[in-house]
């Protein structure tokens, strides 16, 4: 059965079939051919989605793609640049710097791409940056997006390992920002090797002021990620919260949103939503005839029977997460892998907290591999720069992120965490 | 006909629209109104019960609408690289293998509907059949749009627009 399951799998998705219909197609031909009865499949489709923790989902995206549009991402770009903007090729890391601070306002990679693409690349171009070039890092520090908290990967992986939503979020911090900082560090290099200009001249009382005008953005991840963490909110409802402060924010404050932008806005978000939870229904019943195979455990053994070093198996899992990522998209390879990888994990002695954090590191880098790297196309049209330069220009900032991501897997190994 | 067709098409997507829309809307209101009954009043208990089924309302309705706009992913590098002859082929297998999943999802949706008939939801006591009508409905709704790609396949037209997804 499984040997069915795998052939059609990949047979409709060669045939370029939606990924959601891929796995449900599959799976109920292998249950037929099983001689499983498919009431398991309508039983399964809905118990995949009927979780509180999902409704975060649609939540984050909504907030992040409402706070994402207009005055609040420029003026969180003109605080982060009154703070580095002073260095050499400084406006480069100011577009780093924007994509931490957005990523604890977005928890998508696409969505913190976007917002700091659409206002930072025309300064750059003007600025005399090699527009392929910037383009390519504001796409990797989007990665980050996914990593620092709020994030829709971390809550969906959450769900399938039945983790705390809130102790995922709260081991993103460390590795985003040293995402991040690799990230800069690179910008520098280059910075100093193309002769760019230093931008802003360093003067408290423009960070003061740029501080003072971004203060409405620089509040919504206290609010969110302060809600959570002091337990006032579930992560879901801080979602919310999120929400409705982006709302009355773009609505009353800054009043650059209008009613009829603001449906179009929160029927993308639905859509996207419910793209993302149909393939995590679709995929629970997919999970569920894996178990019944006894498929994860098979995979476990077998690993185990090839080497029985933490280290070793621990790179073959990366290797098999990046792999993974540079085929399929981020929220559909996060749903397959996980249930398949979960129980290898937990023989290596991995924590599950540790391992959400390799899956999900692995599969943001995966957003700027092509063929399949989201980042890249969306940096791509808001730059008007054709993808195959901004994939070319990406790679040294591709290193730097596979470098950290080795760190941020071994290193608490090393350290006996 | 295909004109016809078309019209069809467009008019399953707007009506879908604002129902997607609506059901977010009520998402968040009923979230709000969870937060804000706990925090200066008592909790009221339904709360979490409704977004759940709001939540599994939104997905499959969403689905269908996404399905109707081509906007869920797909990884289309093998079918695009081939010869149009080679591709419509292919194109034409793939919506067969659509439909039959659809159709029987359709079929095994309402079966199970009808035999969690008497079954209730906990906190609102609300007959779990008008949660579980949404996957035969969207299912159904999704069929026939692929039998839509059908018959435009057939009459030489080119497949639904695919755009990829901004989806993390």
């Amino acid at each position: 059965m499984t040997l069915v399951l795998a052939l059609l799998f990949v047979l409709f998705l060669l045939m370029g079939l939606p990924i959601a219909i891929v796995i449900g197609a599959s799976t109920m031909a292998a249950l037929q051919a099983g001689g499983v009865p498919l009431m398991v499949v309508p039983q399964q489709m809905f118990s995949g989605i009927n979780s509180f923790a999902l409704v975060a989902v649609p939540m984050f995206v909504l907030a992040g793609d409402i706070l994402a549009q207009g005055e609040i991402s420029k003026r969180l770009i003109a605080f982060a640049d009154s703070m580095l903007g002073f260095i050499r090729g400084g406006l480069s890391v100011v577009s780093v710097l924007a994509g931490v601070f957005f990523a604890a306002i977005s928890g998508s990679g696409a969505a913190t791409t976007a917002a700091v693409g659409a206002s930072l690349v025309p300064e750059l171009k003007r600025k005399g940056y090699d527009p392929a070039s910037a383009a390519s890092l504001i796409a990797a520090a989007g990665t980050i997006g996914v990593v620092i908290p709020p994030s829709v990967p971390m809550i969906i992986y959450a769900v399938i390992a039945q983790e705390s939503v809130k102790s995922l979020f709260l081991a993103g911090f460390v590795p985003g920002i040293a995402m991040g900082a690799g990230l800069m560090i690179i910008a520098v290099i280059q910075g100093y090797r193309r002769a760019y200009p230093s931008g802003t001249a360093l003067s408290l009382k423009t960070i003061v002021r740029t501080f003072l005008s971004a203060s409405w953005g620089l509040m919504a991840p206290i609010i969110i990620l302060g809600g959570i963490f002091s337990g006032i909110f579930t992560p879901s409802e801080a979602a919310v919260v999120a929400v409705n402060y982006a709302i009355l924010v773009s609505l009353f404050i800054y009043r650059d949103l209008t009613i009829r932008g603001l449906y179009q806005i929160i029927l993308r978000a639905g859509v996207t939503t419910a793209v993302i939870l149909f393939v995590i229904a679709a995929s629970s019943v997919l999970s569920w005839a894996l178990a019944s195979w006894q498929v994860p455990n098979a995979i476990a053994t077998f690993a185990l029977s090839l080497s029985d070093s933490i280290f070793v198996l621990l790179l073959v899992i990366m290797v098999l997460i990046l792999v993974t990522g540079i085929f399929l998209e981020t929220a559909s390879a996060l749903i397959i892998l996980t249930p398949m990888l979960l129980p290898l994990a937990a023989q290596l002695g991995i924590d599950t907290v540790h391992f959400g954090i390799i899956i999900v590191v692995g599969l943001a880098i995966g957003m700027v591999t092509p063929p399949v790297a989201i980042n890249l196309f969306v940096a791509s049209s808001t730059t008007d720069q054709p993808v195959e330069r901004i994939a070319r220009a990406v790679v040294p900032y591709l290193i730097v992120l596979v470098m950290v991501y080795l760190l941020i897997a071994y290193l608490p190994l090393l350290l006996g965490w | 006909m295909l004109e016809a067709l078309r019209w069809v098409d467009r008019a399953v997507g707007a009506v879908l629209g604002p129902v997607v829309v609506a059901g977010m809307v009520a998402l968040t209101a009923v979230i709000t109104l969870q937060i804000v009954s706990r925090v200066f009043f008592t909790s009221v208990s339904w709360t979490e019960e409704v977004a759940r089924f709001l939540l599994i309302w939104i997905t499959f309705l969403g689905a269908a609408l996404a399905f109707q706009q081509g906007r869920h992913i797909a990884v289309k590098l093998l079918r695009d690289s081939l010869p149009p002859t080679l591709r419509r082929l292919m194109t034409g297998a793939g919506i067969l293998v659509t439909i039959a999943f659809l159709a029987t999802l359709t079929w095994i949706g309402s079966t199970y509907m009808s035999m969690q008939s008497f079954q209730k939801s906990p906190s609102l006591r609300i007959p779990m059949n008008n949660i579980y009508l949404v996957m035969p409905l969207a299912a159904a709704l999704m069929a026939f749009l692929s039998l839509i790609d059908l018959a435009k396949l057939l009459a030489g037209e080119q497949s639904r627009d695919d755009k990829p997804e901004s989806v993390e």
